[in-house]
């Protein structure tokens, strides 16, 4: 018995939910409103966490799903799953029934954030891929999300490209002000109305 | 009389209000076949005259007026030097880089505030608040 993508994705979540996320403050599960939404969107403390759920052989395809959830703003990490080996064996399989199946399942699982999309690597020339974890439990599937999420909640995008503008402007300045007009230039800012106001 | 560290906090002041347009300029490029994108821009030999054309053609043809035309004013008062043309273009790829990102441009620009943003980063490293230059114009808004 195969089950919709869709199905398995949403009763994953619930269980990602109940077996470990609550533990890390407050979690809203929301499903499917319109066609261009998720399965499911997980939100916990805040962070938008989607799960993209596939049959096996489809992982490229999934990297390309996540890769437009992050960029269209979707969320803030999206879990990619192949479901490995996850066996059915009633041809009517309840609720029940899958959770069983998902919780002795087989997992190949990756973590795309925010944090990956930023390309940071242009700032601080460190490459980030996302992470890609094959044959794994459904415990280690929660060991590892919890830490993505953990990175996620850590990691601070906008320092390093603060500290580049400021570096580049501290040049840019330095090497322009010698030839530059600054009574024209107070006055292409509106400085001078501000000077003649304060003084 | 402005003292040297005036004027350098001048020249940066107009620096980041240049690379906010630019952020801007892509952006607009990528949804105006009209408008040259920045990489074809840094393909020519005179960029200042090329951003000028751009961000006029855009201002007359399309909006963005509050936006470009103070860094337009900025660009026709900065010297036509070798110099500034090499400096121009290191702003630039600092523009192209951010432009590129699009988690980056979550913060920012069309949607909302980057310019505002970055210049509150921006400000809180590199200038003390009782030295900060206000934001002019139409940037105080975001």
């Amino acid at each position: 018995m195969s089950l919709r993508e869709e199905s398995l994705n949403v009763i994953l979540a619930e269980l990602l939910t109940e077996r470990g996320l609550k533990a890390l403050g407050e979690v809203i599960l929301r499903r499917k409103r319109g066609r261009p939404e998720p399965d499911v969107l997980i939100e916990l403390n805040g962070v938008r966490i989607v799960i993209e759920g596939k049959k096996p052989g489809m992982w490229n395809a999934l990297v390309e799903q996540c890769k437009k959830r992050i960029d269209d703003n979707v969320c803030d990490l999206c879990v990619m799953v192949e479901y490995a080996h996850v066996k059915l064996d009633k041809l009517m399989p309840s609720q029940l029934d899958v959770k069983k199946s998902l919780l002795n399942g087989k997992f190949n699982v990756g973590f795309l954030s925010y944090v990956d999309r930023a390309g940071l690597d242009k700032w601080l020339g460190v490459t980030s891929k996302p992470e890609k974890y094959v044959d794994v439990s459904f415990d280690d599937l929660l060991t590892y999300l919890m830490s993505a999420y953990t990175r996620v909640v850590k990691e601070d995008i906008i320092s390093p490209v603060i500290e580049r503008m400021g570096e580049v402007l501290d040049e840019f300045a330095m090497k322009v002000s010698a030839h530059v007009n600054v009574e024209r230039l107070k006055e292409v800012l509106e400085l001078k109305k501000v000077e003649e106001n304060s003084g | 009389m402005s003292s040297k560290e005036d004027v350098h906090k001048l020249v940066s002041t107009a620096g980041l209000l240049l690379v906010d347009a630019m952020v801007f300029h892509e952006i607009i490029a990528s949804l105006h076949k009209g408008v040259p994108t920045l990489s074809m821009m840094m393909a020519s030999k005179n960029l200042k005259r090329s951003l000028e054309d751009a961000w006029q053609y855009i201002i007359d043809n399309i909006n963005y007026e509050p936006v470009l035309e103070i860094a337009l004013n900025i660009l026709r008062n900065m010297p036509a030097t070798h110099v500034f043309d090499r400096e121009l273009r290191v702003l630039a790829n600092l523009a192209y880089d951010i432009a590129s990102s699009k988690v980056l441009l979550r913060h920012a620009s069309l949607e909302g505030s980057t310019i505002g943003f970055f210049w509150e980063n921006w400000l809180s490293i590199t200038q003390p608040t009782t030295l900060r230059f206000p934001l002019p114009g139409y940037w105080r808004g975001f």
